[in-house]
């Protein structure tokens, strides 16, 4: 597998991302915003955590005008895998490769905690190596982290299919206490209609390794099965 | 023409503002008989347009491509000719 990382100013979790391909034995290249770019060759582009441009005007906003989105959403259209983490997820609402938009938490502080989400679909590019129902423990870390759509799109979302992650307790019951942000429908995270641009807020590239991830290698996972359904 | 505009960004009604929520609340704390705040942001802006009309195809593009997101925001904005 060949990834592909964009590098905004204010990225932060890029490394990560790097780390957890190179865990996996993938190849994976740096690219910086702010230039145009070939992605055709890579099986994986994704778009990391952080503060890219430090939240200016609205979390990824700013970034999803970067020159290289262009060329994200090129890749995107011809059904390339896009993976977008955290700001990754903000950015692809922002230039609108996925519905919806992330506000800022009810309670106004930033969530830096390990929590469980449960698998909902697994007929997608991404979680087709993991089982429906599956329990995952991933951290997630955000100010911004509410999910918002209208009435209307979530009826859309849930009809089609596209709920991918849900908050969960953890024996996986769908509970509003399970809920860290008040997500509408508890959503964590969610699919394009083709299945190939993926947006989450937890961060699977920090559960990697047990010494650093409060004991939950989860986010393997979903790596390993990434590349199990790589180029269906 | 260089042109002043004051464009007004708020969160759709049905959008919760927890921002505004807790001014709310410590106002009311305070003794003020407050029932509703709601935060919104204001950004000015100068610009080098033909016409009012041009100047404002420019404000609208502006907001709807960046500074507003239309999922949970509503914009509006004012101009004003700055004389030369």
């Amino acid at each position: 597998m060949r990834t592909g990382i964009i590098v905004f100013p204010g990225s932060n979790c890029d490394r990560d991302c790097k780390k957890a391909s190179d865990l996996m034995g993938w190849t994976a290249d740096f690219l910086w915003h702010n230039g145009r770019k070939n992605l055709s060759s890579y099986d994986l582009i994704i778009l990391p955590g952080g503060f890219s441009y430090g939240d200016y005007l609205r979390p990824g906003a700013i970034s999803s005008l970067a020159p290289i989105m262009e060329d994200v959403k090129e890749f995107a259209q011809k059904g390339g895998r896009v993976l977008g983490i955290c700001n990754g997820f903000q950015v692809l609402l922002e230039c609108g490769l996925l519905p919806g938009a992330l506000l800022p938490n009810p309670s106004l502080r930033f969530i830096c905690r390990n929590l469980q989400v449960r698998v909902e679909n697994i007929n997608n590019h991404f979680t087709g190596g993991l089982q429906k129902d599956r329990v995952l423990n991933l951290p997630v870390a955000h100010g911004d982290g509410r999910f918002f759509c209208s009435p209307d799109q979530l009826q859309e979302l849930e009809r089609e299919n596209r709920i991918v992650f849900k908050y969960c307790n953890p024996e996986g019951k769908i509970l509003a206490p399970a809920n860290p942000n008040g997500s509408t429908g508890a959503i964590a995270g969610i699919i394009n209609e083709e299945g190939n641009v993926l947006g989450m807020m937890p961060h699977p590239e920090r559960a990697m390794e047990k010494i650093l991830s409060g004991r939950s290698e989860d986010g393997r996972l979903l790596f390993a099965s990434l590349e199990e359904v790589q180029g269906i | 023409m260089k042109w002043e505009g004051t464009v007004r960004i708020d969160l759709k009604e049905t959008v919760f503002d927890p921002q505004g929520d807790t001014l709310r609340r410590t106002l009311v704390e305070q003794g003020y008989p407050l029932e509703k705040v709601r935060v919104g942001k204001v950004i000015n802006v100068e610009l080098e347009a033909s016409d009012q009309k041009n100047a404002e195809q420019i404000l609208q593009e502006i907001c709807s491509r960046l500074l507003a997101n239309p999922v949970m925001e509503s914009f509006s904005f004012s101009l004003e000719k700055i004389p030369s």
